[in-house]
């Protein structure tokens, strides 16, 4: 795979994705509001709560959805334009929030469909590519199977497919591990890390962990806004000497909540009698959208 | 990196195997068979109807729900290289199965005629030429199977409301049987009449005394028209059908080129539309083992013996 991103000449030391103030409204509400970001290649991670634009800055980077202000370039390109959108096209691979399947289409005829889509046109080329994606996703026994009698997590599965078809410079993933039980979030992981080696990857999730797992660089947004954009190391180091294990909850933690060990992890100002632990991805986030929120309530 | 040559042909033969494995596109195609193999109706010329119903309205419905069924992935299709307009085109490359499914079924028809039965008696095709007959019986329904698909297409992309296929194929079957018969009513040789007749994708040739258990009608009356201009005005059609379902996420250099291709198939259209009107017959004719007469299409046609 590596091989494959310097054949495509990949350039791993520009930014793949550059925005300037990207703005996106729909019917009135501000969806993202003067987006700045800069993603250099390997893998990052999209951090943020529902309703915060993560969807719709991911649409925006799959050229599906056009940005109502700013500047937007992918892979050097910029996707307003109907050419340069086409080669972006050429070297990205998506998987939506929402995906669904055509009826009558089985799994490897979708996929099939999909790398044709994907200008992979020799015919024995293409059956090696669909044989090789849906063997990364572990779906090669399920190939001539109807995508209708597919469980939710095969389904997904098959939307992971075709985004990793002609293995793309980028890869945009809307929330990937949705519905994989663990071992197949673990398998998925080694092979998103592979890609991140050659390309950029970005990860729309809710789970920290997989951000942690896999991710060197996360970026997080809020209410349209990009709040934070660093290494995971970084915004880990933002949460350090505020989180506490007690063994009653806090009233003046941000956040609080019982363990499985019933003790209780409280976040922010040290509680009485508490023992000071090493903070994770998670207490970072949380931490990080307590601080946003509080701003949004004083503003 | 994938080659940068068109996926156009791929596509389409995905496409085509889609339609041709589709149920209803199946159920159709075997029922025109059916209808083809027995003694179906009591004129020759009549037939056109079978493929054209079966096979070309059914398409339609079956080109429509192939193009729509794209929509559910459309998140992941529209962030592919390959654009909507080479998608379409695939699409109307598939129309290409039932056109050939007509072929198929007028040849068997013909084959079953020759086999199976006596030739007709030369009245029973009315006023229209050998050359004529073979436009109406083996030209016309084979273009419906065409046309109708390929509106299907333009409909997919277009009309995204539920039911829109059947809908506009029972516009379509509503149209083509007033056009086709309520011209005669009217008195077929006024020039609304002749206009309106031509005025269709679709159309009769023919009205006659038989009956479906009846093969031979005693009277034939031929419609007026050009079955060899309708023939080419109903492939104008076709081509406007496929530049509507075209301009469907067209932009820039395609999207002129595909406007550009209207208006020559519109300017086709309406020259063979008048082509058709005026250089065809232009009154209604009779015709039985006694003869053939100018007649008027207001009179009813004697009943059956």
């Amino acid at each position: 795979m590596v091989t494959d991103a310097i054949r495509k000449g990949a350039n791993m030391t520009a930014p793949a994705i550059e925005l300037r103030g990207v703005s996106r409204r729909f019917r009135g509400a501000t969806a993202l509001d003067d987006v700045q970001l800069e993603v250099m290649p390997g893998i990052v991670g999209l951090l943020g709560p529902n309703g915060a634009g993560k969807t719709t800055l991911l649409r925006i980077l799959a050229t599906v959805l056009g940005a109502d202000g700013g500047s937007v370039r992918i892979l050097g390109r910029d996707p307003a334009d109907a050419v340069e959108r086409t080669e972006i096209r050429r070297r990205l691979g998506y998987l939506p929030q929402e995906l669904q399947y055509p009826r009558g289409f089985t799994t490897y005829r979708f996929v099939d469909y999909m790398a044709v889509l994907k200008e992979i046109e020799e015919p024995a080329a293409r059956r090696a590519e669909v044989r090789r994606v849906l063997e990364d996703v572990d779906l090669r026994d399920r190939a001539a199977k109807s995508i209708r009698t597919l469980s939710g997590g095969q389904r997904r599965r098959v939307g992971l497919a075709q985004a990793l078809l002609g293995s793309p410079e980028l890869l945009v993933l809307d929330e990937p591990t949705t519905g994989l039980d663990p071992e197949q979030r673990v398998a998925l992981r080694t092979v998103l890390a592979e890609r991140g080696r050659a390309s950029t990857v970005l990860i729309a999730t809710h789970q920290t962990e997989d951000v942690a797992a896999l991710c060197e660089h996360v970026v997080v947004l809020d209410r349209g806004s990009v709040s934070f954009q660093g290494t995971v190391a970084a915004l880990v180091r933002e949460a350090q000497g505020r989180v506490w294990l007690a063994d009653t909850a806090d009233p003046r933690a941000q956040v609080s909540w019982r363990t499985a060990t019933g003790r209780y992890r409280n976040l922010g100002e040290a509680p009485a009698e508490a023992e000071l632990v090493e903070p994770t991805l998670e207490d970072a986030y949380l931490l990080l959208r307590g601080a946003t929120e509080s701003e949004a309530v004083a503003a | 990196m994938p080659a940068a040559r068109s996926p156009l042909v791929p596509l389409a033969w995905i496409e085509a195997k889609r339609f041709a494995r589709h149920p209803l596109f199946l159920t159709g195609f075997v029922l025109a068979l059916v209808f083809s193999g027995g003694e179906y109706g009591p004129a020759e010329l009549d037939h056109q109807f079978v493929p054209a119903f079966f096979v070309g309205l059914f398409g339609l419905v079956v080109a429509a729900r192939l193009t729509a069924s794209t929509r559910r992935s459309e998140a992941v299709v529209d962030a592919a290289p390959v654009s909507e307009t080479t998608r379409t085109a695939a699409l109307c490359a598939a129309c290409l199965v039932p056109a050939a499914a007509a072929l198929i079924v007028v040849v068997f028809f013909r084959l079953v005629l020759a086999i199976f039965y006596d030739p007709r008696p030369a009245y029973s095709y009315g006023v229209f030429t050998t050359g004529e007959r073979y436009v109406i019986l083996l030209v016309l329904p084979v273009i419906a199977c065409l046309g109708a698909p390929l509106l299907g297409v333009a409909v997919g992309r277009w009309l995204r409301f539920p039911g829109a296929p059947l809908l506009v194929a029972v516009a379509l079957f509503v149209w083509g049987m007033l056009a086709g018969y309520r011209p005669s009513q009217m008195g077929a040789s006024t020039w609304p009449a002749r206009i309106l007749h031509m005025l269709t994708p679709y159309t009769a040739w023919i009205e006659h005394n038989g009956s479906g258990d009846l093969w031979v009608p005693t009277v034939v009356r031929s419609l007026t028209g050009s079955p060899a201009w309708f023939a080419v005005w109903t492939l104008a059609l076709c081509a406007l059908a496929a530049c509507a379902a075209l301009l469907h996420g067209a932009e820039g250099r395609v999207r002129r080129a595909v406007v550009r291709a209207s208006c020559v198939a519109g300017a086709v259209a309406v020259t063979s539309l008048t082509l058709a009107v005026v250089t065809g017959y232009s009154v209604t004719h009779d015709s039985s083992s006694e003869g053939t007469v100018v007649s008027d299409s207001r009179t009813p046609l004697p009943p059956h013996p």
